[in-house]
């Protein structure tokens, strides 16, 4: 299933906060949680991580991954929690609403 | 901003990344995704051609992405590098602001130093723009020249000498680069009569005299030469000083009737303000024309009479100096043909106006100013020094942060930082005092230099303040914090000092510098004691007159009411004659008066009076041209008023009437000159060449010689004629000295009255003591020394707060070394010796590379120099001795406490 439009930066953020992850953790945590439901594209991934990184929401650095390949890690800044927050919220009321509209009245 | 808190900020990183290595870093995230995935599905049991083909379809759109992110990657690292380059500057400048305010008293003193220097260069600075680089307020001022007669064949002091009417109707017909020229000479005036009278200082000028100079007038309309020859009322322009002044700035005065000398003239136009051209201390001395003119009146090129014009043209736009030579070398060729004999010798000499009206000062000023910028250099060490100390003391810092992978250049950018908050502080404060200074440099200089009475601490100076401000901060900061960047990171982390090659360094450069301190300020030391050697040597060089109760004043005799004749050799002057007698009189019977005479020009006027003569029975010069002297009309009681010796013979007495023997006295020159060997008493004399018809006149008297013009004048021939008998050139303005014991404003008052009643519209002027005009003669000469003695007082002092932080911090450097020659029995006299002799071979070697430049200094001023060499023995050991006990004075204190280790330090580590 593809992503809605703007929901890939939340999703990046949320799964940062389990701690600094490469792409490809960040990726399949956001597959495996949504039982392979939401599939992300990788350009798209990048692109987004990238963006959080100038907005000073995450940082990148390089480091070596569980199986010894130079990867590069990103960790969520106090800014970047922020973010999520208030992003979460808005989506969560943004989710309420569309649920409330398709409720059977 | 609260993660800058929070976030390890990176001591270092690369300042910039490539497009490239950003393309790199993407593709290599990327890559490692795939293959993580690819590994995730085969681990699945997926077929690797199907798991490569799913990989692919999860991608997306690389390059777009890559290219999104590479792009705004770039723009984002370019911001974040601007921003952190700022914060570490704010980072640096904090710090170094903490740096100068935990050492204050260094700071206070590096402060100190650097006002002082700056201060000095701004002032100079300041006097150079107001003397050399301020515009003269004339439209196109290098156009306009000034013409002047030179006589090769003699020595007239002056080269510049006046020209005549014939000249001047010459080179308005025969001089093409000319667009305008004029004649003008002054011209005193007695404005008004009775009790109201006031004497002006006028110019009598030809009609295109305000053409040549290129000004407009704040009311009115100048004269042209349409007014040269009188038709009805006389035009008369006046100053903005004497219409505020006298008029209280009536704009109604065009038209207005004035009396002058029982004249009457119209005003019809009033000069611009601070218009006073020519001034007197701008011109040469022999034109006496007073320091600023109230007016101005139009006369035409006159005919005949003695050559008394200056001359002023303006070229027209197209013509250069060099054509208007030639074509003036035209007109002397004319002049010649005209008079074969009589004026033959001369030659005409054209000079830009701005030459002529700053002459010697543009060398004058730049000596200072060179002065002050070595005091500014001695000024730049000597913060550098106390950085280079500073930082001495800072370098297991500063190793501590390189170790720890600061760049060096952080280290650097914290001392510049910390010299440019003190070079700032310093600049404000200099800046300060160089306008304070400016004030007085304005008052002592305004009769002088008009040029600097008009300026005012300008624009300019604020700039190069902080153009010099800023480059001496960085000279000094930069300077030291490389000598230190380059010591060995191990050498200063051991930090107590002892690692032998970063502790040698260090001191070999203070060591140099203090020694181009102490070479610079014995130059500015020897420079300050030859120009007051100078000063002294012509205050109390042989004046051949004396000072005490002396005073002069003017009197100017209106011209209409005292007619000069042409008589049949000379302009003859009866009711002037008349006068002075009559003048005299009066003066003499006046109570509290112990002698007055009258002589025309009186030693240093200002002026000049000179004449061609022939000897009776000496055989002209070679080459036909005839011996010419100094030439002073007096009455009797001249010399005993000015106390001067009578050598030989008598003064004149009444016996020396019109009818009488006509009589001369010469000067000591003149008689040795003419008659070496022999009494000149008897011998002969007449004016002008031996078949003049004029009278021989008897020497009767031989007296000794007098400064006229200048105190560094070498003294010339001179001859003294009785006003009763040979009245030349003119009576217009008359000069007299009397000594009295009243004070200037009794005797001011007194000699009104004596004047006003032989003449009521006649005023007395220009009233002045006899050391008041040593004192103005010697301006120049008090200006030069007394400021060059501050400055190199100030040099000295530097050179001292230099050489003590040298010896002192090097004496801190060594206690350890004190504490084991203590130990080893070396008494408190042998440590003192140690010190002071570290002292003195620095200072010795500063002393002997100091006199090279100083004898450059010396060469360069030798113009300024009177009755004294510029390799002047006694004031050079002076200079040394003086160097010598600052270098002992510097090194006592830090002596003593040497002397004081205690030896157990011998054992501290």
């Amino acid at each position: 299933m593809d992503l809605l439009q703007g929901t890939l930066d939340l999703l990046v953020l949320r799964a940062l906060t389990w701690g600094p992850m490469h792409g490809y953790d960040a990726s399949r945590w956001i597959h495996d949680r949504t039982g392979g439901v939401l599939v992300v594209e990788y350009a798209p991934l990048y692109k987004a991580l990238h963006r959080l990184e100038r907005d000073g929401c995450v940082t990148g650095k390089w480091g070596v991954s569980e199986n010894g390949r130079r990867a590069r890690y990103y960790r969520l800044t106090q800014r970047g929690r922020a973010r999520l927050k208030s992003e979460d919220a808005d989506w969560r009321r943004y989710a309420g609403a569309v649920f409330r509209v398709l409720e059977p009245a | 901003m609260m993660s800058r808190d929070r976030e390890p900020r990176p001591v270092f990183r690369l300042p910039w990344r490539t497009t490239r290595a950003l393309e790199r870093d993407f593709d290599e995230e990327l890559a490692f995704h795939r293959d993580m995935r690819f590994r995730d599905l085969l681990g699945r049991g997926i077929a690797p051609d199907v798991a490569r083909a799913m990989v692919d379809a999860e991608t997306g759109d690389i390059e777009a992405a890559r290219r999104d992110v590479v792009t705004s990657d770039r723009r984002a690292d370019a911001a974040t590098e601007r921003r952190h380059v700022i914060d570490q500057l704010f980072q640096e400048a904090r710090h170094a602001a903490r740096r100068v305010r935990a050492q204050r008293g260094f700071a206070l003193m590096s402060v100190a130093t650097l006002a002082l220097g700056l201060g000095a260069c701004l002032l100079m600075f300041n006097v150079v723009a107001a003397v050399l680089l301020s515009p003269l307020p004339y439209r196109d001022e290098q156009r306009v020249i000034m013409v002047w007669q030179y006589v090769p064949s003699l020595d007239l002091g002056d080269r510049e000498q006046p020209l005549g009417g014939q000249e001047l109707r010459l080179m308005h017909t025969t001089v093409p680069s000319f667009q305008a020229v004029t004649g003008f000479r002054p011209r005193a005036l007695n404005l008004g009569s009775g009790a109201d009278v006031e004497r002006l200082d006028g110019i009598e000028a030809t009609g295109e005299f305000f053409d040549v100079l290129g000004v407009r007038p704040e009311l009115g309309r100048f004269f042209t030469r349409n007014d040269e020859v009188p038709r009805g009322d006389r035009p008369v322009v006046i100053s903005d000083g004497l219409w505020r002044r006298r008029f209280g700035a009536d704009p109604a005065i065009i038209g207005r009737a004035l009396t002058l000398d029982a004249n009457r003239f119209v005003v019809t136009a009033v000069a611009p303000p601070g218009f006073a051209f020519p001034r007197g201390p701008e011109m040469p001395a022999a034109f006496a024309f007073p320091p600023r003119a109230d007016a101005w009146i139009p006369i035409a090129p006159p005919r005949g009479g003695p050559d008394e014009l200056a001359v002023a043209a303006r070229l027209t736009p197209s013509a250069t100096l060099a054509e208007a030579r030639h074509e003036l070398d035209g007109v002397r060729d004319a002049m010649l043909r005209i008079y074969p004999q009589g004026k033959g010798f001369f030659g005409t000499l054209a000079v830009p106006l701005r030459t002529q009206l700053i002459g010697q000062s543009d060398r004058l000023v730049l000596s200072l100013l060179a002065a002050v910028g070595m005091l500014l250099v001695i000024a730049c060490v000597n913060a550098a020094q106390l950085q280079l100390a500073q930082l001495h003391r800072r370098r297991r810092e500063h190793a501590m942060r390189a170790a720890l992978g600061a760049p060096a250049w952080r280290s650097l950018l914290g001392s510049v930082l910390d010299v440019l908050i003190v070079s700032l502080l310093a600049g404000t404060a200099g800046t300060a005092l160089a306008a304070a200074g400016f004030r007085v440099v304005r008052e002592q200089l305004a009769d002088r230099f008009p040029l600097v009475a008009n300026a005012s601490f300008d624009s300019r100076t604020v700039i190069v303040a902080v153009l010099v401000t800023t480059a001496v901060g960085l000279v000094a900061g930069l300077a030291p914090g490389l000598v230190t960047a380059r010591e060995p990171l191990a050498d200063s982390l051991r930090g107590t000092g002892r690692g032998v090659a970063g502790r040698a360094g260090a001191e070999r450069v203070r060591r140099a510098l203090i020694v181009v301190e102490l070479t610079l300020a014995i130059a500015l030391v020897t420079m300050a004691g030859l120009l007051g050697k100078s000063l002294t040597r012509q205050v109390r060089s042989e004046l051949g007159f004396t000072a005490p109760h002396g005073i002069t004043f003017d009197v100017t005799l209106p011209i209409s009411r005292y007619p000069e004749r042409q008589g049949p050799t000379y302009m003859e002057h009866p009711l002037g004659a008349a006068f002075i007698t009559a003048a005299l009189e009066r003066i003499r019977a006046t109570p509290g008066v112990d002698a007055a005479a009258m002589g025309k020009p009186l030693p240093l006027s200002g002026s000049q009076e000179f004449s061609v003569f022939s000897a009776e029975g000496l055989p002209t010069p070679s080459g036909g041209t005839l011996r010419g002297a100094d030439y002073t009309f007096a009455s009797d009681g001249l010399f005993r008023a000015l106390g001067t010796a009578i050598l030989a013979g008598r003064d004149f007495t009444s016996v020396d009437r019109e009818d009488g023997l006509p009589v001369v006295i010469v000067n000591h020159s003149m008689a040795k000159w003419l008659w070496p060997g022999q009494s000149a008493i008897g011998k002969r004399i007449k004016l002008g060449g031996l078949t003049n018809g004029g009278a021989w006149m008897t020497v009767v008297g031989e007296v000794a010689d007098l400064k006229r013009y200048a105190l560094t004048d070498t003294t010339r021939p001179e001859m003294i004629v009785p006003y009763t008998q040979r009245p030349y050139p003119s009576f217009a303005t008359l000069q007299f000295v009397i000594r009295s014991r009243l004070t200037p404003a009794e005797l001011r008052s007194a000699m009104q009255r004596a004047i006003g009643q032989v003449d009521p519209t006649v005023a007395v002027s220009h009233m002045s003591t006899i050391d008041e005009l040593i004192d103005d003669a010697s301006t120049s000469a008090r200006f030069a020394a007394g400021w060059m003695s501050v400055f190199g007082a100030s040099a000295l002092l530097l050179a001292m707060i230099g050489l003590y932080g040298v010896i002192a911090y090097s004496v801190l450097e060594r206690r350890q070394e004190f504490g084991v020659r203590r130990a080893l029995g070396a008494s408190t006299g042998q440590i003192i010796g140690l010190v002071l002799r570290e002292a003195s071979v620095l200072c010795a070697v500063g002393a002997a590379i100091g006199l090279v430049v100083a004898f450059g200094g010396g060469e360069a001023m030798r113009s300024f120099l009177y009755g004294v060499s510029a390799y002047d023995a006694p004031t050079l050991l002076g200079a040394i001795l003086a160097l010598l006990a600052a270098a002992v004075a510097a090194g006592v204190a830090p002596a003593w406490r040497a002397a004081r280790v205690e030896p157990k330090t011998a054992l501290e580590g």
